[in-house]
C-alpha cells in the first residue's frame, strides 16, 4: 500500500508539477518560411523574416501579399537579431519549418563562417532549408508576392527541388553549407536568386534561381554561366535530366539531348608531385528534340550522334576546368576530396597551395555517351 | 536478439510436431452389444458419460413379465412430446391394454414387440457400439433392452432448428445468420448440432440463491486443458450470490483480473464463433437468460476477430484484420497525438499541415487540449444518448449531435474543424472492433493519454504506452497470457490471428491455451492436382 502511494505521488507530481512545461498553441506560433541576412552600414546584422499568414492560407481564394508577413531586426549578431524581432511579430518566432535562407552577397564576399555558425548551435533548426545568395537585399527578394499563392520563402525551395530539370544550377542545403563552412579545404558552391522583371504589366515580377555562386572556402568568388553549371553538375555526379543541344554535324540539325542517368568517375594521380585526374564520364540520354534544317527527310545515325555527344559534353566540360584553372584559379569542382581519399598523407603536405597545384593540373576528360532512346516520332522529327 | 532466438526455437519445435497422431485419432475400439443390458449401458456411459445432457429413461415394457428397459438420449437433442408419444406410450400404455397371451408372447420374442407396438417413424437395429454412439450424437434416442443383444435408434429429435434469432451485434454478410437466444435449451441445441463430437461436453452448474440460474459449461474434452476446467468449476462454484444478472456479471466473479480495466473474458452470440473457438480448445459457459456466451480463456486477438474473416477470401480478412488492429491505435493515441503534436512538437510536422493546422486553429479561444477534450466528451455524451434513447428518437440525437454541435461549433469559431475530424475518426475507427468488451476500456485509456499527452507531450505519450503496455501484458486469462501471440511472441499462431491464412495453412492450435492435441487439420492440404496414386484408388 505503501509502495503504492510512493509511486502514484512520483506520477501525480511529474504530471501536474511539470505543468504543461514548454507549452506553445500551434496556432500562437508565427512560422517562419525564409530567412534573409544582411549587413548594416554600421555593421549590425540585420535579419529579414517571412512569417506565414495560416489563417489566410487556409482561407479560400486568398492569394499574392496577404499570405506572408515580412518583419525586419537589427542585432549585435544573427541571434540577437532574431530576438530582437520579438518586439515586433506579433507571434513566437518559431524557426523550425526555414524553406529558405537567403544571405546577401557583401556578407557572402566576406564570408559565411560569421552568420551560419548561429544555425547549427540553435537546436530549432532543421538543416534541411535551403541557402542562397542574392545580389538584392534579402527583404526584397522574399516580399515578391505571386498569383500561385506560395509563399515566396517556400516557393523557392520548390524551385530549387526542380533543379534536376536544366542542371545549369545547384542549391546547397543548410547540411552541406555547415560542412563546407567549417571544412577550410572544401569550396562551397550554391546558387544566386534574383528578381526577373514581369513578362507582362499584368504579372507581377518573379524569383529566380538563376546562377551557380561558387565560394573560395566560404568566401563568395563569382558566378558561373549555364555552361559552367551543367560542367559542374556533370563532374559532381548531380547532373539527372538536364538538356544539352548542339548541332548534328553531318546534317546541322538541332538536337536536344535528355540527360537520363549520368555518372562520372574521378581518378587522381600523384606521381613524381606531379597532380593530375581522370574523368570518366558515362552518360545515359535519349533524344528530346530534333530540328530538321534540310527539308528532304533523312535519318539519324545514332553512332555519329553519340560520339558528338562525347565530343559535346567534353568540350563543356574542360571549358569549365579550363576557366576554373586560369581565371577563377579555384577547385570549385571539390577535386580535392578525391585526391584526398586516394592521398590523404600526400594531400597534407601539399594542402596548403592547392590552388596552385589544382591550377597547374592536368586533367583529361573523357566521356562515353549512350543514347538509348529517340523520342521521335515515326517521321523523323517532322511534324 | 532474445526475440529472434525464441522465435526461432518456436520455430523448429513446430516442424517436430509429430503429425502421425492426428492420422491415429479415428483408432477407437467397435464393441458389439451383448445380452448383458447392464454392460450395454456402462458401454454407452463410458463414451457420452461425461456431459451432463446425456439422459436416461428406465422404464418397464409392459410385456408378462415385465421387461426392463431403457431409452439413453441426448436431452439438447430431443423433443420430448415425439418421445413420449411414439416410444414410451405404445410400449408401456398401449401394450398394457392388449390381451395377455401377447404379452407373454412379446417378452421372449422382444424383435417382433418392436416391430409390431413401437410407433416411431424411423427405427433401426444397431449391434455395435461406434453406430450407436453416431444415432446419439444425431439426436436419436438409443432403446435398450434387458436380455437383448442389440439396441434399437429411435428417431426423437427435433426436427426444426430450435428457435435462433439473428445476431443483433455480430452482424455477418456471407455466413450463417444464426444467433443464440435467451432460452438455455435452444442454444445448446445449437451448440451439439454444430459438434456431433461424443467429446462434447455439458457440464451443468447452478448458481443463485434465490434465481437458481442454469448454466453450462460446454468444452470439448480431447482438446481443452483439464486444469483450466477443473480452475473454472472452482471458481464457478464458489460464486454465493441471490443472483446473477446474466452472463455479464459471471464474467465479473471469475476473472483472473477482477480489478483491472480490461476484462480477460470474451463473450458472443454466434454459435459457429463459439464452435471454432471450442475447437480452438476454450470454454464456453452459456447462462439462461443471456444470448451471450462467455468464453474463457480469451486473447487480446479474440476481440478484433470477426466471424466474417472466415467466410472472405484470405487477403481481404488479412486486411481487414489489420485494419481493425490499426483502428485500436489509432483509437488510443490519435487524439492525444495530435494534442502533443500541436503543443508540443510543431517542428514534427510537414511544414503545409503545420500551416494547415495553424490556420485552422487560429482564432479558436481554447488550447488544443481543451478542445479535444470537449469534442470526445461531447462525443461520448451523443453516442450515449443515441444508444439509449428508442431507435427513432436516437436518429434525431445524431442528426443535433452532427449538424448543430459539429458544424456550428466550427462556424462558431469555439472548436477547430482539424479537432472535429480527429474526433470522428476516433470514432469511427472504435466501430472497426465488434466486440465492445476491448474498445471500451481503450475508450478511457484514450482520455487518460489525451491528459498525459496535454501534460507532457510526446513523452507523457510514450510514458502511457508504456503502462498501458505494461499493463496489458501482465493481464493473463485462467493461466493464458492475453497478449498472446504478440507477447509471448509466437509468429507460428499470428497466421490466424494477425493476418487470416487460408484454411489449409493453419494446422494447429494455440500452444498456451492446448496442452495436448495440439494438431487440428492434416498437413499439406493446399489443393493439387491428384498424384496418380491418388487417381487409381476409387472409393
Amino acid at each position: 500500500m505503501k509502495k503504492l502511494l510512493i509511486i502514484l505521488t512520483i506520477l501525480i507530481s511529474t504530471t501536474f508539477l511539470t505543468s504543461c512545461w514548454s507549452r506553445r498553441e500551434i496556432n500562437s506560433l508565427g512560422f517562419v518560411m525564409g530567412l534573409g541576412i544582411t549587413k548594416t552600414d554600421s555593421g549590425l546584422y540585420s535579419i529579414v523574416a517571412q512569417l506565414a499568414n495560416p489563417s489566410d492560407l487556409a482561407a479560400e481564394g486568398v492569394t499574392g501579399k496577404d499570405i506572408y508577413t515580412t518583419i525586419k531586426s537589427e542585432g549585435l549578431t544573427v541571434f540577437d537579431a532574431l530576438r530582437n524581432m520579438s518586439m515586433i511579430a506579433k507571434r513566437r518566432v518559431f524557426i523550425s519549418h526555414i524553406k529558405t535562407i537567403v544571405i546577401s552577397e557583401d556578407i557572402a564576399r566576406e564570408g559565411l563562417s560569421d552568420v551560419i555558425s548561429f544555425f547549427v548551435q540553435d537546436m530549432e533548426i532543421r538543416l534541411e532549408s535551403i541557402v542562397l545568395i542574392s545580389k538584392d537585399k534579402p527583404e526584397v527578394i522574399f516580399d515578391t508576392p505571386n498569383f500561385v499563392g506560395i509563399v515566396p520563402g517556400l516557393g523557392m525551395s520548390i524551385i530549387a527541388k526542380n533543379f534536376g530539370a536544366n542542371n545549369k544550377i545547384y542549391i546547397a542545403d543548410l547540411h552541406e553549407t555547415v560542412e563546407a563552412v567549417n571544412n577550410p579545404v572544401i569550396n562551397y558552391v550554391t546558387t544566386l536568386v534574383t528578381v526577373t522583371p514581369p513578362p507582362t504589366e499584368l504579372e507581377k515580377p518573379e524569383l529566380k534561381l538563376s546562377q551557380i555562386a561558387i565560394f573560395d572556402s566560404d568566401k563568395l568568388k563569382g558566378y558561373l554561366d549555364y555552361e559552367e553549371g551543367q560542367a559542374y553538375n556533370l563532374v559532381t555526379n548531380n547532373f539527372k535530366n538536364g538538356l544539352i543541344v548542339f548541332d548534328y554535324a553531318p546534317h546541322n540539325d538541332k538536337i536536344t539531348i535528355e540527360g537520363l542517368e549520368s555518372k562520372a568517375d574521378i581518378k587522381p594521380k600523384y606521381e613524381n608531385g606531379v597532380v593530375s585526374f581522370d574523368i570518366e564520364l558515362s552518360i545515359k540520354g535519349s533524344i528530346g528534340e530534333k530540328i530538321p534544317m534540310e527539308t528532304t527527310p533523312h535519318s539519324l545515325d545514332i553512332e555519329t550522334l553519340q560520339n558528338q555527344l562525347s565530343q559535346v559534353i567534353e568540350d563543356k566540360i574542360n571549358k569549365a576546368i579550363v576557366a576554373a584553372q586560369k581565371s577563377y584559379k579555384l577547385d570549385y569542382f571539390n577535386l580535392s576530396s578525391h585526391f584526398f581519399r586516394k592521398y590523404p598523407k600526400e594531400f597534407k603536405e601539399i594542402k596548403g597551395e592547392w590552388d596552385e597545384i589544382f591550377s597547374n593540373a592536368t586533367i583529361n576528360v573523357k566521356v562515353d555517351s549512350c543514347i538509348i532512346h529517340s523520342a521521335l516520332n515515326l517521321n523523323r522529327g517532322r511534324v | 536478439m532474445n526475440l529472434i532466438g525464441k522465435s526461432l526455437n518456436k520455430l523448429i519445435k513446430y516442424n517436430n510436431i509429430n503429425f502421425d497422431n492426428f492420422d491415429n485419432k479415428e483408432d477407437i475400439r467397435d464393441i458389439e452389444f451383448t445380452k448383458d443390458y447392464t454392460k450395454n449401458i456402462n458401454l454407452i456411459k463410458e463414451r457420452l458419460g461425461k456431459s451432463d445432457d446425456l439422459s436416461f429413461r428406465y422404464f418397464d415394457i409392459s410385456t408378462i413379465p415385465r421387461t426392463k428397459a431403457v431409452v439413453i438420449y441426448l436431452d439438447t437433442l430431443i423433443d420430448d412430446n415425439i418421445f413420449q408419444t411414439s416410444v414410451l406410450n405404445p410400449l408401456i400404455n398401449s401394450l398394457a391394454q392388449k390381451s395377455e397371451e401377447e404379452r407373454v408372447y412379446f417378452k421372449s420374442n422382444i424383435n417382433t414387440l418392436i416391430k409390431q407396438t413401437l410407433s416411431n417413424s424411423k427405427i433401426s437395429f444397431i449391434t455395435n457400439l461406434n453406430k450407436a454412439i453416431d444415432q446419439l450424437l444425431a439426436g436419436n434416442g438409443i432403446l435398450l433392452i434387458d436380455n437383448t443383444p442389440y439396441v434399437v435408434s429411435l428417431n426423437i429429435s427435433t426436427v426444426i432448428s430450435k428457435d435462433s434469432t439473428e445476431p443483433k451485434t455480430e452482424k455477418v454478410v456471407k455466413g450463417p445468420q444464426q444467433g443464440f437466444v435467451e432460452d438455455i435449451t435452444p442454444n445448446c441445441f445449437m451448440i451439439r448440432k454444430r459438434i456431433k463430437s461424443p467429446d462434447l461436453v455439458f457440464k451443468t452448474v447452478n448458481i443463485g440463491r434465490v434465481t437458481n440460474t442454469e448454466l453450462k459449461v460446454v468444452y470439448i474434452d480431447n482438446i481443452v486443458n483439464q486444469s483450466i476446467v477443473e480452475e473454472l468449476l472452482i471458481r464457478l462454484n464458489r460464486i454465493d450470490t441471490d443472483g446473477p444478472t446474466g452472463s455479464a456479471s459471471i464474467e465479473e466473479y471469475i476473472s483472473d483480473n477482477p480489478t483491472n480495466l480490461f476484462q480477460t473474458t470474451f463473450y458472443t452470440e454466434r454459435p459457429d464463433r463459439v464452435q471454432s473457438l471450442l475447437l480452438e480448445g476454450r470454454i464456453a459457459i452459456i447462462c439462461d437468460g443471456t444470448p451471450f456466451v462467455i468464453i474463457v480463456p480469451s486473447i487480446v486477438s479474440d476481440f478484433f476477430i470477426s466471424m466474417e474473416d472466415y467466410y472472405e477470401s484470405p487477403y481481404f480478412a488479412s486486411f481487414s484484420r489489420l485494419l481493425g488492429y490499426s483502428g485500436a491505435l489509432v483509437l488510443t493515441f490519435l487524439p492525444a497525438i495530435y494534442v502533443a503534436v500541436t503543443t508540443f512538437h510543431q517542428e514534427v510536422l510537414p511544414t503545409e499541415l503545420a500551416l494547415t493546422i495553424a490556420g485552422a486553429r487560429s482564432g479558436v479561444p481554447y488550447p488544443a487540449f481543451v478542445e479535444a477534450m470537449i469534442m470526445e466528451i461531447s462525443f461520448e455524451t451523443l453516442r450515449q444518448a443515441g444508444t439509449r434513447l428508442p431507435t427513432h428518437v436516437g436518429q434525431a440525437v445524431s442528426i443535433v449531435g452532427a449538424l448543430i454541435i459539429g458544424q456550428s461549433a466550427v462556424e462558431a469559431g469555439i472548436v477547430s474543424s482539424i479537432v472535429v475530424i480527429i474526433v470522428a475518426m476516433t470514432a469511427i475507427f472504435s466501430f472497426t472492433m465488434p466486440y465492445t468488451n476491448f474498445v471500451l476500456s481503450l475508450r478511457i485509456v484514450r482520455f487518460l493519454m489525451l491528459i498525459l499527452a496535454a501534460v507532457l507531450g510526446i513523452y507523457g505519450i510514450m510514458t502511457g504506452l508504456l503502462i498501458l503496455s505494461l499493463n496489458l501484458v501482465s493481464l493473463r486469462s485462467f493461466g493464458v497470457p492475453f497478449m498472446v501471440p504478440f507477447a509471448p511472441t509466437s509468429f507460428k499462431e499470428m497466421k490466424d490471428v494477425v493476418l487470416r491464412m487460408p484454411q489449409w495453412a493453419i494446422t494447429e492450435r494455440s500452444n498456451y491455451i492446448v496442452k495436448e492435441n495440439v494438431v487440428k487439420t492434416r498437413k499439406n492440404l493446399k489443393p493439387s492436382p491428384p498424384s496418380d496414386e491418388e487417381r487409381r484408388y476409387k472409393p
